[in-house]
């Protein structure tokens, strides 16, 4: 009470004393009260295991009427032969496509169209994925046509040819865009360009690829057992699993044997790596070496790390020197990722020509400062109180809230990942942060990559050891360009 | 079978009239003393929500010799205020003052080229290092990033397009003060700090986004081209000798022109307190003075006399993009071309996609849409990357052939009640999204000056006849309405022995 009548005594004396300006509370964020606390409980997730080994997680949403359905399958194009490489991506397209038994692609296209609907297919490096978005008037006839794309894919030959040929286009103009062209090349430099987890499909590998190979990848692959589905929307739980069991109830179980995870490379070829491309002014930067393996106990200290050094928006280390500070950029970032094998240790950025080496130069150094100090008290502060504070918005969307429940469950998550994540956040402490940065980040052994104009850089990068020239190739001819 | 079809598509027009979802009762509309239109909807279940705030000026709006500079405000606005940002801003202001008059004029100088006076230049461009070296003990960096991280927001950013500034960001529903105070800062004490550091970020973005990506600079010339006049034609990242030449002065007079409330449209969509809201809103917001709109973009792009060629050459694959002007929203007109761009190249049933994509493979990609914004008469333009060993013209020839098919024949009865069909769904799943829904309610408030526009342009599109697309592609895709730009891959000059000897010879005359 004494505090509230205190106010207004103090605004007529400062008001009296006209030299002083009254400071305007309303600018100044200092003057707010502490957030009240949220008070929010998650929905909750409901995992149902069907007789046929299907794992279904539930989450009904009212709020309109629309279903959303998402389906992770174990497989993935780190198995494909060799000499097919490209394999599981064509078999992801065309899986949608190519239509079922009962239907062509042309008429699957139509009907879900028509409705507003729309069901897509893909396979990426270790899982399969299929998802359904549909009006839930229409869901009874979408989830029929779902599960006839995911058990009785046709893969009929003409959608198999307008796969290839895009296929073959998109490696045409693989070296058109810097930025891409040396992503993929770093990521070939780190693993070497044949390892299952970096390699690309070629003109070459694409020609092996048949309807028998994608009915036999199909057949291989798409079973309950090895598939988990996320669905969320408009509906009660009992109808749901009806019409899941009505579509998918009669989906055979068959046992698979899953084949060895390829392994990452043991070393990385360290050193400064170049690149020219003729038409550009400004050098794209990639430097890094292998990272983590999934699981690994540092992992959350990790997430506060790559939080302060690289992945926070404008308040990493990175961003403020390199980008605020000096202006050499317009993007800056690097941190840790995981891999089931290996992730990387990554730094990416891109600057005018005539600055390439500096930073280069300047980036490292703040990597080294960054590894040689703990992070300051109010840095790990930030971090810890933006992943508590923030974390609401893993709840914002039921599908979103379903569909990571199953993503945690396939890479081999614990249950309780979620509940106590923001404990092990909390946990970690600035000399943890300095420790993971010094043990999975080594400088003396990284692969520098700068793809750019030669003319412009001239021998800015001499400094960093001596240039290996990449040789770049042709996709279409195979024939190197350069250098 | 057609009367079948007919009374299929009765049908569902019907279920699709009676609309579950309407906005009309869900959005408050708020419009302050000083001008400023506040949009406030609750939706969802998590206790978060997204705030947009989104002024009605983009590059158009740059005075000549300025462009770039809408851009370069928008970046300037996270460098904080007078609270946020500074160690001590009473201390800190004459330094800054001095650091942004010596950048001035430096920029002077440098502006004189040739005849510039290389004494004076070492001068000032010593005295400005100096500055900036004085004036960065006063900096606390990206303090409002800082502060809005801290509380646990996502996506804080923001964007310029030739229409609009736009800032955004999502937080969690106990930062609605946070939020409240934050921007009515930026808005009302907004400091300009580190502007000629800024100004080389901006130039590096200009660098990746146009000058290293082919997509980038052929768009970049063939709007130059198909807008001789209006300035639509002009880079919204900003011609490189203009970013160059950008001042303070510059970027404090864009500010008092165009950042008056009553040229901003905020949106706050989530689950939020409404009551509270209205109230920190009015506490934060009301002090912003009001001031006189700015006056308005007077250039209109005149008739095109004939159809536009621009090449590009690169050491890239071939892309093709085409364009006629054609009229803005809320026009009705714009209306018979998003059903036009749906029924051309939305779906794997559509147009384009059916014969160039799937049927001849002659593109990879052929995409219709609205473009470059939609404050002025625009173009419907079409995005076309050929499939080796198809060329351009191959690309060309066939959609010259489908959009003269759509003046001369009317579309089927499906195709359109396909496109509606669309249309309502892509409203449901809109509602979905905070962000989303906030970005929504604030086109349409100053596209149309009235919300109420994202459900009536449902109706609007709905009301789109066989018969107005045929006149409407007739009357629009004509030659001399047209800009095609291309880009070409770059073959080494060889040339042929003949040629070298025939100019010999003319020289040796």
């Amino acid at each position: 009470m004494n505090r509230h009548t205190a106010l207004p005594l103090i605004a007529l004396l400062l008001a009296a004393c006209a030299t002083v300006p009254i400071p305007d509370i309303h600018l100044d964020p200092d003057s707010l009260a502490p957030a009240a606390p949220l008070t929010f409980e998650p929905p909750e997730v409901e995992r149902v295991v069907m007789d046929n080994g299907l794992i279904v997680f539930l989450l009904e949403d009212h709020e309109l009427p629309l279903l959303e359905v998402r389906t992770i399958t174990r497989t993935g194009s780190i198995w494909d032969p060799p000499e097919s490489v490209g394999l599981a991506g064509i078999a992801g397209t065309v899986m949608r496509t190519g239509g079922t038994s009962s239907m062509t692609g042309d008429e699957l296209d139509d009907e879900l169209e028509f409705m507003a609907a729309s069901i897509e297919t893909g396979v990426g490096l270790e899982s399969g994925t299929a998802s359904l978005s549909c009006l839930m008037r229409d869901a009874d006839r979408c989830m029929e046509l779902f599960a006839d794309v995911l058990r009785d894919p046709a893969f009929r030959q003409e959608k198999i040819d307008l796969a290839l040929n895009q296929t073959r286009e998109g490696i045409r103009r693989r070296n058109d865009d810097p930025m891409e062209l040396c992503r993929r090349e770093f990521r070939w430099l780190v693993f070497g360009k044949d390892n299952p987890w970096v390699r690309l499909e070629s003109m070459e590998s694409l020609d092996t690829i048949t309807q028998e190979s994608l009915l036999a990848f199909h057949e291989r692959w798409y079973h309950p057992n090895l598939t988990m589905m996320a669905v969320a929307g408009d509906f009660e739980r009992d109808e749901m699993l009806a019409l899941i069991d009505r579509h998918l109830g009669d989906w055979e179980r068959v046992e698979v044997e899953i084949p060895a995870i390829p392994p990452a490379p043991e070393e990385v070829p360290a050193g400064i790596h170049f690149i020219h491309r003729p038409d550009v002014n400004q050098s794209n930067i990639r430097i890094g070496h292998l990272g983590l393996t999934r699981h690994d106990p540092d992992e959350y200290a990790v997430k506060v790390m790559n939080f302060i050094y690289g992945q926070s928006g404008f308040t990493s280390r990175l961003m403020r020197e390199v980008r605020s500070n000096r202006g050499l950029t317009y993007g800056i970032g690097g941190g840790l990722t995981e891999g089931t094998t290996r992730g990387f240790y990554y730094l990416v950025t891109f600057t005018k020509s005539e600055t390439t080496g500096e930073i280069i130069d300047v980036s490292l150094e703040v990597t080294r400062d960054f590894q040689e100090s703990p992070p300051t008290p109010e840095e790990l502060r930030l971090a810890q109180e933006s992943e508590a504070n923030s974390f609401v918005f893993q709840f914002d969307s039921s599908i979103a809230i379903a569909n990571q429940r199953m993503t945690l469950e396939h890479f081999g998550y614990p249950d309780d990942y979620l509940e106590t994540h923001l404990d092990h956040i909390q946990a970690v402490t600035a000399e943890d942060v300095q420790r993971v940065a010094a043990a999975h980040i080594d400088l003396d052994d990284v692969v520098i990559l700068v793809v750019g104009n030669e003319e412009e850089i001239g021998d800015q990068l001499e400094q960093f050891g001596e240039v290996n020239r990449v040789p770049l190739l042709d996709f279409a001819t195979g024939e190197q360009i350069w250098p | 079978m057609r009367r079948i079809a007919a009374l299929i598509s009765i049908a569902l027009a019907l279920i699709a009239l009676a609309p579950a979802q309407s906005l009309e009762g869900r959005v408050e509309e708020l419009v302050l003393d000083n001008g400023m239109t506040f949009l406030l909807m609750n939706r969802g279940d998590a206790p978060v929500f997204s705030g947009v705030i989104r002024w009605n000026v983009g590059s158009s709006d740059e005075p000549v010799g300025q462009t770039g500079i809408a851009h370069m405000f928008e970046h300037m606005a996270f460098k904080g205020t007078s609270t946020i940002g500074t160690s001590d801003w009473e201390a800190e202001r004459p330094v800054l003052e001095a650091l942004n008059e010596a950048g001035t004029a430096l920029a002077r100088e440098r502006l004189r080229g040739e005849d510039a006076d290389p004494e004076r230049l070492a001068a000032l461009e010593e005295a400005y290092e100096a500055a900036v070296e004085a004036h960065r003990q006063f900096v606390v960096k990206d303090e409002l990033d800082m502060i809005y991280s801290a509380a646990g927001a996502v996506g804080l950013n923001a964007w310029t397009s030739r229409d609009f500034t736009n800032y955004h960001v999502s937080l969690p529903a106990n930062a609605l003060e946070l939020w409240c105070l934050c921007e009515s800062a930026r808005i009302r004490d907004g400091v300009l700090r580190e502007f000629y550091s800024e100004r080389d970020v901006v130039y590096e973005e200009r660098r990746m986004r146009t000058d290293t990506d082919p997509t980038g600079a052929l768009i970049e010339d063939f709007l130059a081209m198909a807008f001789l006049a209006h300035p639509y034609g002009d880079p919204t990242i900003g011609w490189p000798s203009d970013i160059e030449n950008l001042t303070t002065a510059d970027a404090e007079a864009f500010y008092a022109q165009h950042y008056v409330p009553a040229n901003a449209v905020a949106a706050i969509v989530g689950n939020f307190d409404m009551e509270e809201a209205r109230r920190l809103i009015h506490e934060y917001f009301d002090p912003i003075p009001a001031a006189e709109p700015p006056p308005g973009v007077t250039t209109v792009e005149p008739p095109q006399r004939g159809e536009r060629r621009v090449e590009i050459e690169w050491d890239a694959e071939p892309i093709v993009v085409i364009g006629y002007h054609k009229p803005n929203p809320p026009d009705h007109t714009d209306a018979v071309f998003d059903v036009i761009h749906s029924i051309l190249s939305r779906g794997r049933t559509s147009r384009l996609y059916t014969r160039m994509i799937k049927e001849e493979q002659i593109a990879v990609e052929a995409d219709a849409f609205s473009f470059p914004g939609d404050r002025f008469p625009n173009l419907s333009a079409f995005f076309l990357v050929p499939r080796a060993p198809h060329t351009p013209e191959d690309l060309e020839a066939a959609l010259f052939e489908e959009l003269e098919r759509l003046a001369t024949e009317p579309v089927s009865e499906r195709e359109l009640q396909r496109v509606i069909n669309q249309l309502d769904a892509d409203f449901l799943r809109g509602l979905r999204s905070n962000l989303g829904m906030a970005n929504q309610l604030a086109y349409w408030q100053l596209i149309g000056d009235d919300w109420r526009w994202t459900e009536r342009w449902v109706e609007e599109i709905r009301s789109v006849t066989a018969e107005q697309i045929m006149a409407v592609a007739a009357e629009y895709y004509t030659e001399q309405n047209r800009t095609v730009g291309i880009l070409r891959t770059r073959v080494e000059d060889e040339l042929p022995p003949a040629e070298e000897t025939e100019s010999a010879v003319e020289v040796g005359a």
